[in-house]
């Protein structure tokens, strides 16, 4: 393959602070029509632009990619230092295009490529002109045009966006990127988010009473911004399978596609969480080394039918035999932080009827929020384990506040902690931790300790 | 492979323990008095040597021919197991005080773990070392 040189977008960054660091002083002054100010302010800013963009352009104009010998050889020049990287093809497992809008506007592409190992680095994103992006994507993962296995329409498609979306993670963002903005363009965007949410209020406030109707207003103005994105974001999604290549993608202003090749997959995780148990549909979630999918589900599989997942990831099989010993486990160490939460909300709730009754409600949805942990927990007491399966895959149950979760690891590069304490390693009784090459760790509470010993590797 | 944890590598572990007692004591004294700040010291001080004297009973690291163990802890035990074939690096960490009681600290990392092993006998390390290289492939 011939050398490519990256898209100048690369450099951005350096520019993108540049452009705020000279835009500012202009507009501050302008703000005030103080034209002679401005003009002083832009003269002396525009000295430092155009040395930034001077040396990103430098930078730029020297840089290359390029894969010869099985290697991924990335050279850039700093100035006194120039470097070269080069990344073994073997070391890749996956790799992520995307094309936010302003970026098909310029013709460049936004490469990120993953590596089998956390550290030193998990991942080297590029940007590179479209043409060479995609050339580049081919010559590492190659794939061929197949039909979709996965591609949700009408009302699984809106089902996939319900159980995508994330209205804290919506919540944090927007309250981040407002306070940002807020900076820069004044104070506008924050009272228009705040008349939002007042125009939530007043349609919350006709049907709940005034306790509730501020917390309705808050989570229905992000519910609604979050499936807005998700709607977005799962425009035209689908999961296909290229020999031994996953490939999803998707999204309408950033188009997005991920090549993952499948063998490299370290673990698939099936979130069973209250929202997904009412629509009967589970996200499923993939890790890779240093790839994670955090922002969207592989694919949304149907209660019941969880083995069909197999399409896509050989080997996979829903444990069928229980993954724990009941009569080891204390129901204690699952019960006690739901129960607490519950009893401290029932109290509080039964002071507040006299003492505060408008706070009453939302007591009350604590009070719901600890019942239904309660329960998920009371369910992780039968159901968390831990139990290698007759493929030789090791499958984890365990439950988080609201969410259990189906675990299938597929490497075997992963390491064991089996802690007990003194009284639980009389009675047999200890927790297993196991920690992934995706520096993720699963620990499940409550395993045989005899069990827990004979945990293996398939090496 | 079975490897223990060698007595003097308790006396290690109590001057680093004293010592981070001391500091946590005179933190204590520029706060509150000087005598609060010696009963602090002298309790962490003693509580901690007593943790690092019990902390060696049981302490092993074992190799078999796939799987390094290493068990340790006396309140909690804790057992770590990963397969050789894993373990992307070892690191052995020496200061001046462990090279004069002849110790050196031990790390074994894998893609997505890591282990410190605190102390043991610098030829313990290095045939620890020797002998995961070996079966690493």
């Amino acid at each position: 393959m011939q050398p490519k040189r990256l898209h100048p977008l690369h450099y951005a960054k350096y520019i993108k602070y540049g452009i705020i660091l000279c835009v500012i002083p202009v507009l501050s002054a302008l703000l005030i029509f103080d034209i002679v100010a401005a003009w002083l302010a832009f003269t002396q800013t525009l000295a430092i632009l155009l040395a930034i963009i001077g040396l990103s352009l430098y930078l730029w104009y020297f840089s290359e990619v390029s894969i010869s010998n099985d290697l991924l050889q990335i050279k850039t020049n700093k100035i006194i230092i120039s470097s070269s990287s080069n990344y073994k093809m073997e070391m890749i497992l996956a790799v992520e295009i995307k094309r936010p809008l302003i970026y098909r506007i310029l013709g460049a592409s936004a490469v990120t490529i993953y590596l089998k190992s956390e550290k030193p680095k998990s991942a080297v994103k590029l940007v590179l002109k479209s043409k060479d992006a995609a050339e580049i994507a081919d010559n590492i993962i190659s794939i061929d045009k197949t039909g979709g296995v996965f591609s949700p329409a009408g009302f699984d498609r809106f089902i996939f966006v319900m159980l995508s979306a994330n209205i804290v993670a919506t919540a944090f963002m927007i309250t981040i990127t407002v306070k940002r903005t807020v900076k820069v363009f004044g104070s506008e965007l924050e009272e228009f988010t705040l008349a939002g949410i007042d125009r939530a209020y007043a349609v919350a406030s006709t049907f709940l009473p005034a306790g509730l109707s501020a917390i309705g207003a808050i989570v229905l103005f992000f519910s609604v911004i979050s499936l807005f994105f998700g709607f977005i974001g799962t425009y035209g999604f689908e999961v296909n399978k290229s020999g031994g290549v996953l490939i999803s993608r998707g999204g309408l202003i950033t188009k997005t596609e991920r090549r993952i090749i499948t063998s490299m997959i370290n673990s698939s995780t099936i979130r069973i969480s209250p929202w997904g148990r009412l629509l009967r549909r589970y996200p499923v979630y993939i890790t890779a080394g240093g790839f994670k999918l955090k922002d969207l589900p592989l694919m949304a599989v149907a209660a019941g039918s969880e083995n069909t997942l197999g399409k896509l990831l050989p080997g996979f099989k829903m444990p069928t035999k229980p993954l724990c010993n009941v009569k080891r486990k204390k129901i204690g160490q699952y019960l006690w932080k739901p129960s607490t939460a519950m009893g401290l909300s029932v109290v509080l709730c039964i002071v507040s009827t006299t003492a505060l009754p408008a706070a009453k409600y939302i007591l009350m949805i604590l009070i719901l929020f600890s019942f239904v942990w309660l329960i998920v927990q009371a369910e992780a007491y039968f159901k968390e384990g831990v139990r290698r399966l007759d493929n030789g895959f090791l499958t984890i149950s365990i439950s988080r506040i609201f969410t259990r979760q189906i675990v299938t690891i597929y490497t075997n590069d992963i390491m064991y902690e089996i802690r007990s304490h003194a009284i639980a390693a009389q009675e047999g009784r200890c927790d297993v931790k196991v920690f992934t090459p995706s520096s993720t760790t699963y620990k499940v509470r409550g395993m045989e300790l005899s069990v827990a010993n004979r945990l293996s590797f398939n090496v | 492979m079975k490897v223990r944890y060698p007595a003097k590598a308790v006396w290690f572990c109590i001057v680093w323990l004293v010592a981070f007692s001391a500091i946590a004591g005179i933190v204590v004294w520029l706060l509150a008095t000087a005598m609060i700040g010696t009963i602090t010291f002298a309790i962490l001080g003693i509580g901690l040597s007593v943790v690092a004297v019990l902390h060696r009973i049981g302490y092993t690291v074992e190799i078999t021919d796939r799987v390094l163990s290493v068990k340790r802890g006396f309140f909690i035990s804790r057992i770590h197991k990963m397969p050789l074939r894993f373990i992307v690096s070892t690191t052995i960490i020496n200061t001046p005080l462990s090279l004069a009681m002849n110790l050196s600290v031990m790390t074994i990392t894998t893609s997505g773990s890591l282990i410190m092993i605190a102390a043991l006998k610098s030829e313990d390390a290095e045939n620890l070392r020797q002998l995961l290289s070996e079966r690493q492939g």
